[in-house]
């Protein structure tokens, strides 16, 4: 057990290794020019545009920035946003915290609404609600989630005005907490969407597979009775491929919520990154990213301990298949 | 039908039938078997592999491939009630007791996920509600000589021969009057495989339980069964007490599988092979053994041969039994 | 079960095919049936759905339909593109690592997985901010995003393939090793691969649409998700403009699921139902 945790630990700080060469390479390498946002279209004279490069370091050579890009790194130190006029690093998990506001809550629903669907495929109506879950999977995985948002708010914040269209606070209200609640529901139905579709879809066939085990017939043969088998035996097996896809969709979400917190204006990651893009704000984009993939690496780390958690057989093999 | 007998068999099974997949692609795992087992007695069910048996003792507990498997005709009666039209449900209430099973691969029937601690005691608490669980627990692993701390282990950590023992517990646990046992053995090393079945026959004796144990392995249920049923192509075909049907083996069928079970060797000094494979088990006329049969007769592929007495108990299904008896 | 299992094509891929086959046509018919300019900007701006426009206008006045069509070309160049560099390059990488196995397989599987866990679309979006927009662009950034599926899906069938009996017969009458994977092992292995690439096309059909819809495309070429973006100008006044275009995308992306279902079923019969 305590090998299998130090080498997913280790194979973690591999992949933050990684993640960090690969997003100094692409913004280092590629064409664009951030001093182009830095000194915006104005014609200044070339000698303030030479300060400016070499203020923020950029007339360096390329291994030298790497090696103070690592350096504030260790440090917590992401860089400045010349557009915000803000330190990356407390700008991008300010907006963070109100991301999870929506990610969170969405997450946990769609795992469990995801779980439910399959169960209920395998009850007395199996049939129709295996065609329900297998429409709802299809869909889910086919819908453009901005495009989802669009329509949700046309019809019921513009229509049926039953919701706030955008925002996450309203400026006069009595009961904050509602207010939030009331500003939630859309997006996070957006992003439950999509994750339903990848939970069911999972939960629905290693549920399948673990009905027709032998161990099933054993539980039966004690003449427990179906749901008994259900709850205790199949559920807690196919928790394990349900586990693995939801931990390791976290990337996948946070897309998603990026692109509903667009249309939602949502005032979370999604809002900062386009910003980000229409102003070239290459520190904040870098960051975002950078952030963003250690979030997911340590979701997957998590994952892979309850996996653990989940299935006594893995904690003998530190290899995951 | 039969009336109520003073004495009802344990179980007893008449002229069962099973059949396998769709309407249109209809198969017969199990044509004609006929069972009895009496209470505290030990039955064996041996015949080659796919010629139905394992199908036959699923059925005992109403444990058919779902939606694939069912019972089409015959009937299964346990303890003197019919349960041959049983839901779901209501075999729940009969599955474990009175009658438990135990099945081949102990690994694969394990769940890998759960401790064995509380697999048995998800049994002994389905059937004992008020009963004290750890001693009862401690209680089943004595009788199948098991230490307690597999209690808080998971099967993977376990040898086949414990697992097959835990298997044992679960099902005793259930307090079963008749245990089915499928291949308990099969996946098991020989000297393991000798253990288990000591043990079966000591735990019949202890707690005053029938057995049934299903196998193609006739030299193993020749030292461990009263009685022996003969299955061939999804019938049974002889049966009778252990001593009469080894020794004077009436089914040409029965002669072939004790040769072949090196029970005995043939002229030669070589261990016998029968001829052949056991057909597609699909319902024509004729024994099913008639294709394989070195005396076969016209009769014996155009019509199905009755039930024929060889002695007092001692029944088989062949038409040269008949002619033999009317020759002589 | 013994139960031959027919390895046709079941209705919904088929109903797929159809639904895929029209919408190329209509994308190569309609632009030659239309005279003039059908782009050129009107003065019937930002008109309700009609009889004379029946999918509305937009904010310049031209005919949501006709652009929807228009965009219908980008969506499939892209999609179409990106499954192939994808499946290529799956290909190669997935059976380099199941074939020669040890440091190789290593290095394939642990960057298949580094891939498959980063926020990919966060990378794609960095990217091609700082890059420019472009078709090949687009088209290399999917592909770079989406190989590792296909590589882990070719490793495992190269894998299970290379370790049966008649590779070694080959070796055994002096066969290369990269004769026996290029013409005996990939053509065996390559089933699935056509199963992930409509998957693959339907993904790349709803990157390239989020892409454009986030502004990172080119202005002038007309593409659903750019349609969106301008939908989302107007969301409070002009509905028929995010309606339409997002229905064309879950509309193509769902037949081109469906069509991966059905081909996967196809090659693998264990997914059967």
């Amino acid at each position: 057990m305590t090998r299998y945790i130090l080498g997913r630990l280790f194979w973690g700080l591999v992949m933050v290794l990684g993640v960090v060469v690969v997003d100094f390479l692409i913004t280092h390498l590629l064409p664009g020019d951030p001093i182009d946002a830095l000194v915006g279209n104005y014609p200044a004279p070339a000698a303030y545009i030479e300060r400016v490069r070499h203020d923020f370091g950029l007339d360096e050579s390329l291994a030298a920035q790497l090696g103070h890009f690592l350096v504030n790194l260790a440090q917590g130190n992401l860089g400045f946003s010349f557009v915000n006029r803000q330190p990356v690093l407390p700008l991008i998990l300010d907006r963070a915290g109100v991301t999870l506001i929506l990610m969170l809550p969405s997450l946990i629903l769609a795992s469990l609404i995801g779980v439910a669907l399959a169960v209920a495929a395998t009850g007395r109506n199996g049939r129709l609600m295996d065609s329900v879950l297998t429409g709802v999977s299809l869909t889910g995985h086919s819908i453009p989630v901005f495009w989802l948002a669009q329509i949700l708010i046309v019809v019921f914040a513009i229509k049926l005005q039953w919701l706030p269209a955008q925002g996450m606070r309203s400026i006069r209200t009595h009961d904050p907490m509602l207010d939030l609640l009331r500003h939630l529901v859309l997006p996070a139905f957006c992003i439950t969407v999509y994750y339903v579709a990848v939970v069911a879809r999972v939960a629905r066939a290693s549920m399948l597979e673990i009905l027709h085990q032998d161990f099933v017939l054993t539980a039966r043969a004690k003449g427990i009775s179906r749901r008994a088998v259900l709850w205790r035996h199949v559920l807690r097996n196919a928790a394990i491929p349900v586990i693995t896809v939801v931990g390791y969709n976290v990337g996948t979400s946070l897309t998603g919520a990026i692109l509903t917190e667009t249309v939602f204006a949502w005032p979370g990651l999604g809002g900062l990154f386009i910003n980000s893009i229409a102003n070239r704000d290459y520190p904040v984009l870098s960051g975002i990213f950078l952030l963003a993939s250690i979030a997911v690496v340590i979701a997957n780390i998590i994952t892979d301990l309850l996996y653990a958690v989940a299935d006594p057989r893995i904690r003998m093999t530190p290899a995951r298949v | 039908m039969s009336t109520t007998a003073p004495a009802e068999s344990l179980l007893r099974v008449d002229a069962l039938q099973v059949t396998y997949g769709p309407p249109s692609h209809l198969v017969h795992a199990v044509a004609d078997a006929t069972l009895m087992v009496e209470a505290g007695e030990a039955v064996g069910l041996a015949g080659e592999s796919g010629c139905g048996k394992s199908t036959l003792a699923r059925a005992l507990l109403g444990l058919l491939p779902e939606r694939v498997g069912r019972v089409s005709g015959g009937r299964i009666r346990i303890a003197g009630k019919d349960v041959t039209a049983f839901r779901d449900t209501q075999w729940a209430a009969l599955r474990g007791h009175p009658v438990a099973m135990v099945f081949q691969d102990p690994l694969s029937f394990l769940n890998p996920v759960v401790r064995i601690g509380a697999q048995i005691a998800e049994s002994v608490r389905q059937h004992d509600r008020d009963v004290a669980l750890a001693p009862r627990c401690r209680e089943l692993l004595e009788l199948v000589k098991l230490p307690e701390t597999v209690l808080r282990q998971y099967p993977h950590e376990l040898s086949g021969g414990m697992r097959q023992r835990v298997m044992l517990a679960i099902a005793l646990g259930c307090r079963p009057r008749l245990l089915v046992a499928d291949e308990p053995t099969t996946a098991l090393d020989v000297t393991t495989q000798a253990e288990i079945m000591a043990l079966l026959g000591t735990l019949r004796g202890q707690l005053n339980m029938a057995l049934l144990v299903v196998s193609h392995d006739l030299g193993l249920l020749r030292w461990h069964c009263d009685r022996l049923y003969i299955m061939y192509a999804g019938r049974t075909i002889e049966w009778g007490d252990t001593v009469s049907v080894i020794d004077r083996p009436a089914h040409p069928y029965t002669r072939g599988l004790i040769a072949a079970s090196r029970l005995q060797r043939g002229s030669n000094g070589r261990f016998g092979a029968l001829r052949g494979e056991v057909p597609a088990l699909e319902q024509r006329l004729g024994c099913p053994f008639a294709p394989r049969c070195a005396d076969a007769e016209t009769v014996c592929r155009d019509c199905m041969p009755d039930v024929t007495a060889v002695t007092g108990a001692h029944h088989a299904k062949c038409w040269q039994l008949g002619s033999r008896d009317a020759a002589a | 079960m013994p139960i031959a299992r027919a390895k046709a094509l079941k209705f919904p891929a088929l109903l797929s095919i159809g639904i895929i086959g029209s919408l190329l046509l209509l994308t190569l018919i309609v632009p030659q049936l239309l005279h003039g300019d059908p782009l050129a900007l009107t003065d019937d701006i930002l008109q309700p759905p009609s009889a004379r426009h029946w999918f509305g206008t937009d904010d310049l006045g031209r005919d949501v339909l006709v652009e929807i069509i228009y965009g219908t070309r980008v969506s499939f160049l892209i999609g179409c593109a990106a499954a192939l560099a994808t499946a290529v390059a799956g290909t190669a990488i997935g059976s380099l690592g199941g074939f020669f196995g040890g440091v190789t397989d290593t290095v394939v599987t642990r960057l298949a997985e580094f891939f498959q866990v980063m926020p990919t679309f966060i990378l794609a979006v960095v990217i091609v901010a700082l890059a420019g927009p472009g078709l090949i662009r687009v088209v290399a950034v999917i592909a770079l995003l989406s190989w590792p599926q296909t590589a882990r899906v070719v490793r495992g069938e190269v894998l299970r393939l290379s370790r049966l009996d008649f590779v070694d017969a080959l070796r055994c009458v002096g066969i290369t090793e990269w004769r026996i994977l290029t013409f005996e092992i990939i053509p065996n292995a390559v089933g699935p691969v056509f199963a992930l690439g409509a998957l693959i096309v339907g993904n790349a059909i709803l990157l390239e649409a989020s892409l454009s819809f986030l502004g990172l495309s080119d202005p002038s070429v007309i593409s659903w998700g750019r349609l969106l973006s301008a939908g989302q100008r107007f969301l409070f006044s002009a509905w028929w403009l995010s309606l339409f275009p997002g229905l064309a995308i879950l509309i193509t992306v769902l037949a081109f699921n469906l069509l991966a279902d059905g081909l996967r079923d196809m090659f693998d019969p264990r997914h059967a139902k």
